[in-house]
């Protein structure tokens, strides 16, 4: 995990003052620091807030749009804690691939509630496009001192959107030592999420039926546990130098599956539609383990070149899934007097979940074992994002940045295992995202 | 367990190694920088979190993984 490092704002000047005042009291309020306004008094309790709002963009071509908008406020107090408030709100909408795989024909599904159905022509990637939520996240943390070397970091979060709740806590103890050029941490959080799908919880590895006939659906809802422990070194290397390597164990338990992905079944030798029980086609609904266990190696290294500054870095995960994934991060900040530009690449790649089939054929479908998904994101893939970022000071010193982004991911469109009218199609989908992002911060 | 096993020899050996480098307080200048703070751009990494959560299997290692988001 990362360390804080204090930062010292610039004076301000008087004819932004006021405004920027109004604005640091509103985010106070808003974001409920008024309870712990009664251990100060109430006139330093509401000065010295660090706030950023940003609002993000996100499109992907022809499938799901977001906006994203975030405040977040933090103060340090003279005992040299500090406390925090975060707010997000993400509206999205738009379609997303139910995991069915492309047909010679036009094919049929049913929508998640179980009311109505939409179609996809031959040749193209099923997409569901009835994607519609919004989340509402809120969370908060306070940091304090144990000692001259130690502190403690309390974290909290509830988030709430229309088929899912979620709320975690986390707890996190740093040591320094070596005339603090070094530090050790030891992170532990417990996270409850409640599942309740649109339509309820199809039983796994059943036929999606048609809307006119009963649904496969078994409870309302379901729910999962996580817990993760992440213990983590960030040491100083020299004076330019800084690096942070990081160990992390998460393990959770319930209910994973995605309850809007289906797989194709398709015939042995044709590769096209199956008759289905009340489809045109046979779809099976999502199967996954109800245990996931990851484990994630994290080294970070961050470097000044005179003026400037460069973050590399990468990330070894794996899983009881057998998935495996590699990530490399690298942005490079050129600073000029009241501004700077910072380019970045990422590239991701991973490989397949041992249950993941683009589709299956009726023959496989039969001794197919108890998992089973289409979901795009267990397949075999990898992406990579090239992005500009812009910052630059207002006349009081306050800091605007605008950062731009190009996501592109993609997978193995022409597996060797595709069958008959298969091999005409791509049968991975093929993303890509754009991503705009503005950030003020006073 | 190779794998966890190769994790903790090399967080101990990097704890052990890390006696011998490091900086005097006077010549913390270039890291006190504001660009140099290892979560200068936290916003930031909030998005890429979430956006890559939802996109991606993998998710956390420079933090926590969990997501809060019924998006993956």
């Amino acid at each position: 995990m990362q360390l804080t490092t204090a930062q010292v704002k610039p004076s301000k000047k008087s004819k932004h003052k006021n405004i920027r005042q109004l604005l640091k009291t509103a985010t106070g309020c808003l974001l409920g620091a008024t309870a712990a306004a009664q251990a100060d008094s109430k006139e330093s309790f509401f000065s010295g807030w660090e706030t950023d709002i940003a609002i993000l963009g996100y499109t992907e071509v022809d499938r799901v749009s977001a906006i994203e908008p975030v405040v977040q406020t933090q103060k340090s107090f003279d005992d040299d804690s500090v406390l925090g408030f975060k707010l997000v709100v993400d509206s999205l909408t738009g379609a997303s691939p139910n995991g069915a795989s492309p047909s010679d024909q036009v094919q049929t599904f049913t929508r998640p509630s179980g009311n109505g159905s939409y179609q996809t022509p031959a040749g193209e990637t099923p997409l569901d496009d009835s994607f519609l939520d919004t989340r509402v996240s809120f969370s908060s943390f306070y940091e304090h001192g144990l000692g001259r070397m130690d502190k403690m970091i309390w974290g909290g979060n509830v988030s709430k959107e229309y088929d899912f709740f979620s709320a975690g806590l986390s707890a996190t103890y740093v040591h320094d030592l070596n005339n603090r050029n070094t530090s050790l941490s030891l992170g532990v959080s417990g996270e409850y999420d409640f599942i309740e799908p649109v339509g309820g919880i199809p039983i796994p590895l059943t036929q999606m039926q048609a809307a006119s006939s009963p649904q496969t659906k078994g409870e309302g809802s379901d729910t999962r546990f996580l817990g993760e422990v992440l213990i983590g070194v960030t040491q100083i290397i020299d004076r330019k130098t800084l690096v942070v390597v990081n160990y992390g164990y998460s393990q959770s338990d319930g209910y994973h599956n995605d309850p809007y992905k289906v797989t194709s079944v398709v015939d042995d030798n044709s590769g096209s539609l199956v008759q289905g029980e009340s489809l045109s086609g046979t779809y099976l609904y999502d199967s996954r383990p109800d245990q996931r266990i990851k484990h994630s190696l994290y080294s970070k290294v961050k470097r000044a070149f005179g003026e400037d500054s460069a973050d590399l870095s990468y990330r070894y995960m794996w899983d009881d899934w057998g998935i495996t994934s590699h990530t490399f991060n690298l942005s490079y900040r050129k600073n000029y007097n009241a501004w700077y530009i910072e380019p970045r690449v990422r590239y991701y790649t991973q490989g397949e979940a041992d249950f993941y089939y683009h589709s299956v054929t009726e023959s496989q479908s039969e001794n197919i074992g108890s998992y089973l998904t289409s979901d795009y994101r267990l397949a075999e893939m990898w992406s990579s994002t090239i992005g500009l970022k812009v910052g630059f000071k207002t006349p009081d010193g306050n800091q605007n940045s605008i950062r731009l982004e190009y996501y592109h991911q993609d997978g193995e469109k022409n597996p060797s295992n595709a069958v008959g009218v298969q091999k005409n199609y791509d049968l991975f989908p093929t993303l890509d995202a754009f991503i705009v992002q503005y950030t003020y911060s006073f | 367990m190779t794998k966890l096993t190769f994790v903790v020899i090399t967080l101990c050996l990097l704890i052990s190694g890390c006696s011998s480098l490091g900086v005097e307080p006077w010549e913390r200048d270039i890291l006190a920088r504001e660009d140099m703070a290892l979560d200068n751009a936290k916003l930031d990494s909030a998005y890429d979190d979430h956006i890559y959560f939802s996109k991606e299997a993998s998710s956390g290692g420079s933090g926590f993984s969990g997501g809060g988001c019924g998006c993956n």
